[in-house]
């Protein structure tokens, strides 16, 4: 009986593992943690993310000009103030969980992982492969949306920071963001 | 002992039962993917200018004579005459009238159209929108005569570009450059065609309305 016991333990065990590491089940497809996007399209890019006006006089210059040749030339500095190039997009509802709070579980996803065919951490230019987007996310704060005796729900979702201090090309980024949650 | 056994194996039991939960914890049991997707067509285009300029001109910086001259400034211009003229009676006075001393123009830049070219004026970042260039564009302002009491200096035409090479004036010129992106600026020059002709004092030439006009479209 005791041996019985410890059988039916290891397999349970095992079974869980298993099914963990090879079909990992998506999180629709469980009672406690369900996704609520498949797809985000993100506002796209505007001047007011980066600068605040298209237009910016710098003011005035004194230069001297030299003979450089057949032309004289007035050279002189021109320091363009800088602009942001992180660009942040959050996707505030992306995922919802049902918790027991006697239970310690992680505030968000277990891993969050954002890849494209331009490779990870990057969405792909869908009219110039080589050109590729660098992104970093993270976990949005999570939010209590209801709770009672027996648990509570939450709300989560990702913060996508877009470095643009490479990017040439403009166009249609996209890519996928894979999500690991713990399942309560 | 049997009384023994059942303690341990209530103590594997539990033991067990703590080692099974503990694992199940750390493992992800869900997993999900989302496509995210985000346009970069709405074209950014930040243009940064220099709203004034003074610029200091050198008139010896016009002339540098490279042949037949001596010095910097002023330059001494030795010329050989002619054969001697004969010389004329004017009454008391004997004159002798020589040719003109040749006036070296190697090297010198016409004054009724002087280049100037104005480096890093302007700066563009741009990316995105309907393609992936941009069109910067200069016109001649409506302060083109530059004043000083009764003396002018007329801008006559324009240029414009990153790069100086040949320049060729107009009263508006354009130049297609590709989008630089945000990161880096791309510089670029103003260049003017100066009238000289009637700049006849030494001192400071000006008009309060725009020598030039910068536009940016294509983005």
């Amino acid at each position: 009986m005791r041996r019985s016991s410890l059988t039916l333990g290891l397999g349970g065990l095992a079974l869980l593992l298993a099914g963990a590491s090879l079909r990992p089940a998506a999180a629709s497809e469980s009672p406690r943690t369900e996704l609520l996007q498949r797809q985000v399209s993100l506002a796209p890019l505007r001047l007011d993310d980066v600068a605040a006006r298209p237009v910016e006089a710098l003011g005035h210059s004194e230069r001297t000009a030299r003979r450089v040749g057949a032309y004289l030339v007035a050279d002189g500095a021109l320091a363009t103030p800088p602009v942001r190039l992180t660009v942040t997009r959050e996707v505030p509802a992306l995922w919802r969980q049902r918790r027991d709070p006697a239970r310690v579980a992680p505030d968000g996803p277990l891993r969050l992982q954002l890849s494209s065919a331009a490779g990870f951490d990057a969405l792909q230019n869908n009219e110039d492969p080589a050109a590729r987007l660098p992104v970093r996310v993270r976990p949005a704060p999570l939010r209590v949306i209801a709770r009672d005796e027996r648990g509570e729900t939450v709300e989560g979702g990702v913060v996508l920071e877009f470095d643009l201090a490479t990017v040439k090309a403009g166009g249609h980024y996209s890519g996928d963001l894979h999500l690991d949650f713990e399942e309560p | 002992m049997r009384m023994s056994m059942r303690a341990l194996s209530r103590a594997c039991g539990l033991a067990l039962a703590a080692t099974v939960a503990g694992l199940t914890v750390s493992t992800p049991a869900s997993a999900g993917d989302v496509k995210v997707d985000i346009d970069l067509t709405n074209g950014v285009t930040i243009l940064y200018y220099h709203s004034t300029l003074t610029v200091s001109l050198n008139a010896a910086s016009l002339i540098a004579p490279t042949t037949g001259c001596t010095g910097s400034n002023p330059y001494e211009c030795a010329d050989t005459p002619s054969a001697a003229p004969n010389s004329t009676n004017y009454g008391a006075n004997v004159v002798a009238t020589y040719a003109a001393p040749a006036t070296p123009t190697n090297g010198s830049i016409n004054p009724a159209a002087v280049p100037l070219v104005l480096q890093n004026v302007w700066a563009l970042r741009a990316l995105g929108g309907s393609s992936s260039q941009t069109t910067v564009r200069v016109d001649v302002g409506t302060g083109a005569t530059l004043n000083n009491g009764s003396s002018s200096i007329a801008i006559t035409g324009v240029d414009i570009g990153t790069t100086v090479g040949t320049l060729t004036f107009a009263a508006n010129r354009s130049a297609i450059v590709a989008d630089p992106g945000l990161g880096t600026p791309l510089n670029g020059f103003v260049a003017l065609q100066l009238n000289l002709s009637n700049a006849l004092a030494l001192g400071t030439y000006s008009n309060a309305n725009p020598q030039y006009t910068i536009t940016v479209t294509g983005t």
